[in-house]
């Protein structure tokens, strides 16, 4: 490795020559690679100062965006003048935060001008149309300032811009400046909880309390009485375990949320308190005490609790009844398996109870936990049967062999009989008939299933009075002529509609539960397993494949790869299957003696196969070809092994070769990566007629050779 | 067995008269009708009766055709405060405005259906936050789904920067939701990274509009019915804004307006106009620019142009210098008034250069359009030809996304030329403007972060990221989708699809996991990696971005379900109350994006409800077309909330910008650029904005921008798109019976059975050449589809042509096929295949190149080229119970 002087490694006098001479293009990244390259160093201060007199705007925007946090209390007079006299809004906000980070008082007036108008007289703006929505930006970011810089004079000229009815809403900034103001802001703010109602009452009381909660310790009653449950809760942080309002706030607050929130504070102290909210009116605030309940508990409350649970289960809505399934499994998990079961397999119970249900057959540990989980893998619901599966497999992980064989069969496709494979469901089998289309007489012989199938509606006799016209026209036709097609039109196939369905589905489980399984279960450390998950990497559909190859992947261990899994990784490099060939290769890369077979994969036409193969079989001047790849990933890679190298050569290669191909991106991660590529970045912008292209190309790489100081410079590469 | 015929309702109850009636508007198109939804108890069965004294409509039954009638499409049965409630959803027939005959299109006219009811294919809609573990989209929570978002999205925020985290979504949604998700995106996450759901940058749609001091919707829609001649550029009102042709044109046409309709394709709306003498330039995709300059050459060659108004409204030499035209220095649109290519110091520099054009030649416009020159000619002549009695015809231009969609800058710079010509602009009859589209709901939260993007083009202001290359380039680590189905909306749509593939469902970090904990650090590890987490906010499951990428799925609410405004095309603003539950735990977008902030660490998003949403918006409507604040003003001074003030309004709402007279009442806009308002001397009193364009036009000088519209910006992508060989021009749009993306459309039986797959249109000598007949599957494919490469390096305006992006190497050619139902008719140019434009399984898109006008940043989404061949016979062919073959352009 070459060792390079600090010299041969500084952009700057480069960049400062570019910011002279180039076009505005070129102007506007030198400020920026000026910033990400040396933002600390004195002659970028200079010149980014002098950038903000430039003639176009973006190189000004981004010049004072650079002086955020560098300039210095000597340079307030001309930002000052830039806050004036540009009217870029972009500008006018960093100025605005430059002057307050430099503390400059002498922009107060200023700031306080703004506060209040646009202040036409003194300061510059775009265009008249849009005026009004620039000067919105800076009149918030001139109130944070005053705030900042404990300007308390101000606060009458605040309040009287939060007043206009005119103008823009400023609760926010305006309290969050009177609560940087100390004493003096947190007295108006006290003043405006105490006066004003909704919203504004609410943020004023929010803002107090993050300044000083001290502030608000002897408002605890006040607060306590308000309307608004939010300002309620704002007293909860003040109220100790042991005070006598706690019960009240617990059991009697008009707002369930609050009253959950109560609970939750004071439930680990107050367990009796938990148990009278068991009775709450409130689904929600009964769910949260369901799940506060632990064992031991006195057994008449137990019992109390138990027998409340497995109503629950039955009646209650999604969050009382995955809370009662969670409470019976750790209350009384002997008697909860049937209860727990009636429930996973009820379609017409929400779905997030059943699932958690579900979750609750998975902790029992019982003789017949498996089977109880194995009967589930043939549940209509998708859902329910990938929490099964995942139940499953952490069984089988422990040891357990029918689990290990029910899961070699649901990737195997043959658990379910061939008429169980696909769930029929009666028409109109919504699972939420909360609101019957009609209370009149049947409306028609025709349904739409849960699919979007329109179906014939069986239950309607054949010679019944036709009800539309179309209807006499069909009654007159052949019932054989009526094509079925409805489910097999491209936008209608089975296949498009399960993709609508929200919740539910899909309804072809043996396919299903195969691809799922050999996502959840695929790397389960059973011989059963493993050869099934090899059978599907032969199978036929794409999707099943691709998942069994997933598998594989997931299941390697040491090197060398087993015999059977190799033979399979080679045929996945040829499949059709771009993803598949994709993880085939990292299969094969898992194994030094057969990297080779990755050098074919070098002219994929999928770009993370090759990335693959570059990753771990490109060298040398092969390495360097891929610095012209199309897709970021692969060049990344390649130029991740290059720098590894330490080879000077080939990072004067990658640095040729990103230069003409012209990425930007990659060519900054070489310059942040390798000294040989900065300095000849350095070089070549030092070089006197550099075409501008070029300089460009440089310039740019330069300026995302950083990672973002703070969320405003970022990546501008595209 | 499965048939898919539809069979109407044969009965529906009536209103009782004690129903409620609530006022609404409809939520499709831009005309916005008004509607009257009428909320009864399931329970109790008390319905209405035939007889007037036993329904809420007063009407004794059967009524006269056209009366008080209730389709089955206009009922259904909802959840309101749950319990079932039945509703009637029927056009106003006492409204005085918009669908002032109580008439609705086959869209509106079923919104009962749109309302979500289980036992319906609305079944499913998104009722619970999901988040995929194991590969599955799983029920949680709203914390556990708003959690993992949150942790997440401030992970990228700090690793990868703002521009990281995108934000996609639609721009219409109502102006409650539009204005929490700019708030939420550019003023707190402040991303550049975020456009709206139809352009893959945040920008301008009619360039040329906002260069010449037009407002895309400064019309009413009186205007349309009184001008003597319409030209109607890239759209048929009929097919995508019924009511507006049916109440407006249509009559206006029968009572001797002369139309003009410049389309590549004869529809309905231009049927019935060419049989009652109207005109049809029927050019070939791209080519409207020479001919609506050839027109110009016309009517300036014959001195037919209206001096008078130029005189007065156009800008001349020093007008045109002193304040560039458009403003003052720097703005961001300044560069393109200064830049050499389009201004000009007025009328008679303008003349010069259009005379020196050659494709301004008449002759010449219809050789590169391939139309009888004749009908320049005639179309001049109609526009702008004093009459016998010397005054002149009122003229109008109505232009919509055929036309600027086709050739963006080039095509919006020329019409809007030609209607500073012809006089268009300003007075009753005399307009210019958008048609429309979907209606207008945007309201800005945040102004877009301008200097953050990446687009800087020499010479000018930055533009607006391109999000697409952005995304294929991976810097996108976070998209969140809302109400957009992304991929087949946008170009290219196949090879964009293949990049989401790739940052998504192929990158190594998948959930595997139940854990809150170990799904948030999965998706950072995702992130990191260079891959991409993906959160959708829909009321469907979308595919593929929801079903497919979607790491979490948000469930939305939407019409009907909470409180919301919105203004149709003639900026009036309506308010569409909420009137039943939404489905489950669907939540309105402004909600879920107010939770998501919070827990992000965001202020200012505690709103209880809508109105509090609205009414913090209304101050940043000041200044816009829709500026409503005086009514939040009227409203407070009233004690009143904004949505009641709204409301008072009912179906005829008011139109924006709205003024407050000086005795407190509101006053709204019929037009804007309106020369013959008059304002109060005065001045603007109180909080009243008078905006340069209530009575002038939207420039520093208050005048028109008389500019150029060089063809070559443009004509080098176009020489080197049009078909080659057995190619044909593939384009795209929209037909009457179905809505967008088909989100409702493809849950009505009716309206799957009659367009249950897409389809093209093709001409005879197309079809017979290829051996393909109506109702036959065709392949249409191309392997020639150029796509911007994610890197473009450019420091002069040159660079950026599309010859030298090619000569450069930043464009790329892909592939992309899909399926068809052939229909084969001469309604379409020869050389042209035609189909709808965003049928999601097989989106027209696909073959539209993603390269965006260089000028604007949009695309240029009709401008896509093909092969057809057959694939086989399509079951509708010989059934005819499913589609149709017949002609369309009958009238």
């Amino acid at each position: 490795m070459l060792d390079h002087t600090s010299a041969q490694l500084d952009p700057v006098p480069a960049l400062l020559h570019q910011l002279e001479t180039g076009n505005d293009v070129i102007r506007t990244g030198a400020v920026r690679a000026l910033t990400a390259q040396a933002r600390h160093d004195g002659r970028t201060r200079v010149a980014l100062l002098a950038a903000l007199l430039d003639e176009d705007p973006d190189v000004r925007g981004d010049a004072m965006a650079g002086l955020v946090g560098i300039a210095r209390p000597g340079d307030a007079e001309t930002i000052r003048r830039s806050l004036m006299g540009d009217p870029v809004r972009e500008v006018k906000q960093a100025a605005v935060d430059c002057l307050t980070r430099l503390k400059d008082l002498a922009a107060i007036p200023l700031f306080r001008a703004l506060l209040l108008s646009r202040a036409e007289e003194t300061v510059a703006w775009e265009d008249e149309n849009d005026v009004w929505d620039d000067w919105l930006d800076i009149q918030a970011a001139v109130i944070d300032a005053l705030g900042q810089l404990t300007v308390t004079s101000a606060i009458p000229d605040m309040l009287a811009a939060r007043d206009d009815e005119f103008g823009q809403t400023l609760d926010i900034p305006v309290f969050r400046a009177l609560a940087a103001m100390g004493t003096e802001g947190a007295v108006w703010l006290l003043s405006v909880a105490q006066t004003e109602v909704g919203l504004a009452r609410k943020r004023a009381l929010e803002a107090l309390a993050k300044v000083d909660p001290a502030l608000l310790a002897d408002q605890v009653d006040y607060l306590l009485a308000d309307d608004l449950a939010e300002v309620r809760q704002l007293a909860l942080p003040l109220v100790q375990a042991d005070d006598a309002r706690v019960a009240d706030l617990v059991l009697n607050d008009p707002e369930p949320g609050m009253r959950v929130a109560a609970l939750r504070r004071y439930g680990a102290d107050a367990p009796d308190l938990v148990a009278q909210a068991l009775s709450d009116p409130n689904e929600t605030v009964q769910a949260a005490a369901l799940g506060m309940m632990q064992p031991p508990l006195d057994p008449a409350l137990e019992q109390s609790v138990v027998t409340k649970a497995l109503a629950w289960m039955s009646l209650a809505g999604a969050a009382l009844a995955g809370a009662s399934a969670d409470a019976l499994t750790r209350l009384a998990p002997a008697m909860a398996a049937d209860p727990l079961m009636a429930l996973a397999r009820d379609t017409a119970r929400p779905l997030d109870a059943r699932m958690a249900a579900v979750a609750g057959l998975g902790r029992l540990t019982d003789a017949a936990a498996t089977e109880r989980l194995i009967a589930l893998l043939r549940n209509e619901t998708q859902q329910v049967r990938t929490v099964a599966l995942f139940h499953l497999a952490g069984l089988a992980r422990q040891g357990d062999a029918a689990a290990a064989e029910a899961l070699a069969m649901a990737i195997d496709g043959v658990l379910l009989l061939p008429d169980q494979a696909v769930v029929a469901h009666a028409h109109p089998a919504a699972p939420d008939l909360v609101a019957p289309k009609a209370d009149t007489a049947p409306r028609g012989h025709l349904l739409i299933t849960r699919d979007g199938e329109i179906i014939e509606d069986e239950g309607t006799p054949t010679d019944a009075v036709a009800q539309s016209t179309l209807g006499s026209i069909q009654q007159g036709m052949a019932k054989t002529e009526a094509p079925d097609m409805a489910e097999d039109t491209p936008e209608e196939t089975a296949l498009k509609r399960r993709k609508r369905r929200a919740i539910e589905g899909p309804e072809t489980v043996a396919d299903d539960l195969r691809q799922v399984a050999l996502g959840v279960a695929g790397d389960v450390p059973a011989p059963t397993v493993e050869e099934a998950v090899l059978l599907a990497t032969t199978l036929d559909a794409d999707s099943l494949r691709l998942a069994a190859y997933r598998a594989l992947l997931k299941r390697l261990g040491t090197a060398p790869l087993p015999a059977l899994i190799q033979e399979r990784a080679l045929a996945g490099l040829s499949d059709p299957q771009a993803a598949i060939r994709s993880v085939a290769a990292q299969i094969i890369a898992t194994d030094p003696t057969q990297l080779e077979a990755l050098t074919a994969c070098f002219g994929d036409e999928d770009a993370l196969v090759r990335a693959v193969a570059v990753e771990h079989c490109a060298k040398g001047d092969v390495l360097l070809r891929f610095m012209a790849d199309p897709v970021r990933a692969v060049r990344h890679a390649a130029l991740h092994k290059i720098v590894a190298t330490g080879d000077d050569d080939l990072e004067r290669g990658a640095f040729d070769a990103l230069l003409t191909a012209e990425r930007i991106d990659t060519l900054g991660e070489a310059l942040q990566r390798s000294k040989i590529a900065m300095a000849l970045a350095c070089a070549q912008l030092s070089t006197p007629d550099l075409p501008p292209r070029v300089a460009h190309l440089l310039i740019e790489a330069l300026a995302v050779a950083r990672v973002p100081q703070d969320g405003g410079r970022d990546d501008l590469s595209a | 067995m499965s048939t898919p015929y539809y069979v109407p309702e044969q009965s529906i109850p009536l209103p009782p008269p004690d129903a409620e009636v609530i006022s609404t508007a409809c939520d499709y198109c831009i005309v916005a009708c008004g509607y009257k939804v009428y909320r009864w108890p399931v329970a109790g069965g008390r319905n209405g009766g035939p007889k007037a004294d036993e329904n809420a409509f007063g009407e004794d039954f059967p009524v006269a055709p056209l009366g008080a009638w209730v389709a089955p499409n206009q009922h259904n049965i909802v959840l309101h405060n749950g319990e079932p409630h039945h509703v009637v959803i029927i056009p106003d027939k006492d409204t005085e405005f918009v669908n002032y005959s109580g008439n609705s299109s086959i869209r509106g006219g079923a919104l009962a259906q749109k309302v979500y009811n289980p036992q319906t294919p609305t079944r499913d809609r998104l009722k619970s936050p999901m988040v995929r573990m194991f590969g599955v989209l799983m029920p949680v929570t709203w914390d556990f789904a708003l959690d993992i978002a949150a942790e997440v999205g401030n992970h990228v925020l700090e690793k990868h920067g703002t521009n990281a985290y995108c934000v996609k979504t639609f721009s219409y949604g109502y102006m409650e939701n539009t204005y929490a998700v700019t708030k939420y995106a550019l003023r707190h996450v402040r991303t550049a990274n975020f456009t709206f759901h139809d352009t893959p940058s945040d920008v301008t749609s009619t360039p040329g509009f906002r260069d010449a001091g037009f407002d895309n919707f400064g019309p009413s829609y009186d205007d349309w019915a009184e001008a003597d001649t319409l030209m109607m550029c890239g759209t048929d009102p009929y097919e995508t804004k019924t009511i507006l042709f049916t109440d407006y044109i249509m009559p206006a046409i029968q009572s001797g307006q002369k139309t003009i309709f410049l389309l590549p394709r004869r529809t309905s709306g231009v049927a019935f106009a060419e049989k009652n003498g109207g005109l049809l330039l029927d050019i070939q995709p791209g080519t409207d620019l020479p001919v609506v300059l050839a027109i110009a050459r016309i009517i300036v060659e014959n001195g037919w142009q209206d001096d008078d108004w130029i005189r007065n409204w156009v800008n001349n030499k020093w007008e045109s210098s002193s304040g560039f035209g458009q403003g003052t220095r720097n703005t961001p649109w300044q560069w393109r008034t200064t830049w050499g290519k389009f201004q000009t110091d007025g009328f008679d520099d303008w003349k010069e250069w259009l005379l020196a054009q050659d494709y301004t030649v008449p002759e010449k416009a219809a050789e590169i359009a391939q139309i009888d020159v004749q009908k320049i000619y005639t179309a001049a002549e109609w526009m702008a030809k004093p009459k016998a009695d010397g005054t002149r015809p009122k003229t109008s231009i109505m232009i919509e996304k055929g036309f600027y969609w086709s050739n963006n800058t080039g095509n919006t710079q020329a019409i809007s030329a030609l209607g500073i010509v012809v006089g268009a602009g300003g007075r009753p009859g005399q307009v210019i403007g958008r048609a429309g589209g979907h209606q207008r709901g945007g309201l800005r939260g945040g102004g877009y972060p301008r200097n953050k993007s990446p687009e800087k083009l020499p010479g000018r202001r930055r533009r607006a990221m391109d999000t697409d290359r952005y995304l294929m380039s991976g810097h996108t680590r976070l998209a969140h989708v809302i109400g957009t189905t992304w991929v087949q909306a946008m170009c290219g749509s196949q090879s964009l699809q293949a990049k989401f593939d790739e940052l998504t469902t192929r990158n190594p970090h998948q959930v595997m996991s139940f854990e809150k904990q170990d799904i948030i650090d999965t998706l950072k590890r995702r992130a990191d990696s260079g891959g991409m987490v993906v959160w959708d906010q829909d009321i469907y499951l979308v595919d593929p971005i929801g079903a497919r990428y979607a790491d979490i799925v948000f469930p939305a609410s939407g019409w009907g379900e909470d409180t919301f405004t919105r203004a149709n095309g003639e900026r009036r603003l309506r308010l569409y109350p909420k009137f039943y539950d939404a489905p489950g735990e669907a939540k309105p977008d402004w909600w879920i994006v107010a939770q998501l902030s919070k827990k992000m660490g965001f202020e200012g998003f505690d709103w209880k409800d809508s109105n509090d949403v609205l009414e913090e918006g209304a101050r940043h409507s000041r200044g816009s077309r829709k500026d409503f604040n005086m009514v939040l003003v009227a409203a407070q001074r009233e004690g009143k909330t904004l949505h009641q003030k709204m409301g008072e309004f009912g179906t005829n709402g008011i139109q924006g910008p709205v003024l407050m007279r000086e005795d407190g009442t509101l006053e709204g806009t019929k037009r804007l650029h309106d020369t013959t308002r008059s304002l109060p001397d005065t001045g603007p009193g109180g909080g009243n904005v008078f905006n340069k364009k209530l009575t002038h036009f939207n420039s520093q000088t208050g005048k028109c921008n008389l500019q150029k519209a060089p063809w070559d910006l443009f004509s080098s992508y176009w020489e080197w798109l049009k078909p080659r060989e057995d190619e044909i021009w593939i384009s795209s749009g929209r037909i009457n019976e179905r809505w967008q993306s088909g989100y409702d459309d493809r849950r009505r039986p009716y309206i799957v059975q009659r367009w249950p797959e897409n389809w093209i249109e093709i001409h005879p000598s197309v079809a017979k050449a290829r051996g393909i007949e109506s109702g036959d599957y065709v392949q249409v494919y191309s392997d020639r589809i150029p796509v911007q490469t994610d890197t473009i390096v450019g420091v002069e305006g040159s660079d950026f042509d599309f010859a030298s992006l090619l000569n450069n190497g930043h464009i790329e050619l892909t592939k992309a096929s899909i399926t068809a139902v052939a229909i084969v008719t001469p309604a379409v140019k020869e050389n042209l295949g035609y189909m709808d434009f965003l049928h999601t399984a097989q989106p027209a898109n696909a073959l539209a190149g993603r390269i965006v006008d260089w000028i604007s940043g949009n695309y240029n989404y009709k401008m896509g080229v093909g092969k057809v061949r057959k694939m086989g016979e399509s079951p509708y062919k010989k059934q005819f119970r499913s589609m149709s073959f017949a002609r369309r352009d009958i009238a």
